[in-house]
């Protein structure tokens, strides 16, 4: 190339007194006013929508702690029945759903007869189970609990010196003819 | 100019209080150099307005941190700078040259010998492409008027005697090339 300095002045010369399109001022500015008022619009609905997670953070952490919470009385129902067990005693919340519920139907099959639990607590099942129950299941709890008045009457003394009582006296009336009567009656 | 005046006005308006900074003064005082830089790497004049507005737009969005910047004019050039290479990066090079030579060309010489210097430009351009990076980076800078020997040495973190011993080399290796250039044509063409 003849004279290389000279073109490699043109061309740097060409470079440095490069003009900016018309209208980039304007442009720059209008974008900068663009992206000013996205920032402003952008910014509170970022708030509420932090302010509504918070409050279901806040509602869940409640929920969950109230539901955690096991009255004092079951609390020594529960370590009473998991005592004999090597196991460590479970709270229903830690258990997984599918545990809690087995649980849940064996204590309702085999009732634990601790002196400090009521019927009423044992029957209302407590700790509730975290499903609902299985056709099976309420099969079972419905013959599980078919005869229980009758049941508990037997466990009651006065009904059972009542009926032993009446018991006797049958057996009395039957039993207790004299021997004239009974050969009379037999001839 | 009415509507710039009122854009500006409204910028201004809008900024927040703790911003110092009065960003439409900015904005006339840098956009042009700014422009150049940009336009000296991408050889591009709407992707050197992109570059720009980038610029502008980190400005912006960094207002509130801007009282900290020492040296506003070489922040400004070193963001414009780094946003041109960046985006330089994902072009083909031989993207670059054909149109920007000619335009070039027909911006500084009369029409009948624009076509000739267009030629004469590409195969300049297509020299600075082909120097070491730092080389090429001094040369690109100091073709801007507008900047001293400190501030290239400021944008691309070397001292000023780097700088120097660096540009005196890249015109050196430039023109060498550039007179071996037909030397090589020929020599081709005779194989």
């Amino acid at each position: 190339m003849k004279d290389p300095d000279r073109t490699i002045e043109n061309l740097l010369a060409g470079l440095r007194d490069a003009e900016p399109p018309p209208g980039m001022h304007h442009r720059i500015l209008d974008a900068m006013l663009a992206g000013r008022a996205t920032a402003y619009y952008s910014r509170p609905r970022l708030q509420p929508a932090i302010a509504i997670s918070l409050a279901c953070a806040l509602a869940i952490t409640i929920w969950v702690q109230h539901h955690r919470h096991i009255p004092a009385n079951l609390r020594s129902y529960t370590t009473n029945v998991d005592a004999p067990r090597t196991k460590p005693p479970q709270t229903a919340a830690d258990r997984t759903p599918r545990e809690a519920r087995t649980t849940t139907s064996r204590a309702l099959l085999k009732p634990t007869h601790a002196s400090e639990v009521s019927y009423a607590e044992e029957s209302a099942g407590f700790p509730a189970p975290a499903l609902p129950l299985t056709e099976q299941e309420k099969l079972l709890l419905r013959l599980a609990h078919r005869n229980d008045a009758q049941d508990m009457n037997l466990l009651n003394r006065n009904v059972q010196a009542q009926q032993s009582a009446k018991a006797t006296q049958q057996f009395q009336q039957f039993f207790g003819m004299d021997t004239n009567e009974m050969r009379s009656e037999s001839e | 100019m009415a509507s710039t005046e009122g854009c500006s006005l409204a910028l201004s308006f809008i900024e927040d209080a703790p911003s110092a900074v009065d960003l439409p003064a900015l904005v006339d005082t840098y956009s042009t150099l700014l422009f150049r830089i940009a336009n000296s790497v991408l050889r591009s004049r709407t992707e050197a307005e992109d570059v720009v507005q980038d610029v502008f737009i980190r400005v912006l969005e960094h207002r509130l941190s801007l009282a900290t910047v020492r040296d506003m004019r070489v922040w400004l050039i070193r963001i414009a700078w780094n946003l041109a290479l960046d985006r330089k990066r994902r072009k083909r090079p031989d993207q670059l040259d054909e149109m920007f030579a000619e335009s070039l060309a027909s911006a500084t010489m009369p029409a009948d010998t624009a076509m000739e210097e267009a030629q004469r430009f590409r195969s300049v351009l297509r020299e600075i492409e082909r120097l070491p990076k730092a080389e090429r980076h001094v040369l690109l800078l100091s073709a801007i008027e507008e900047l001293g020997t400190a501030e290239i040495a400021a944008v691309l973190r070397r001292s000023e005697s780097a700088v120097r011993a660096l540009l005196s080399r890249a015109r050196a290796r430039l023109r060498e090339r550039l007179e071996d250039r037909p030397r090589l044509k020929e020599g081709g063409k005779a194989r």
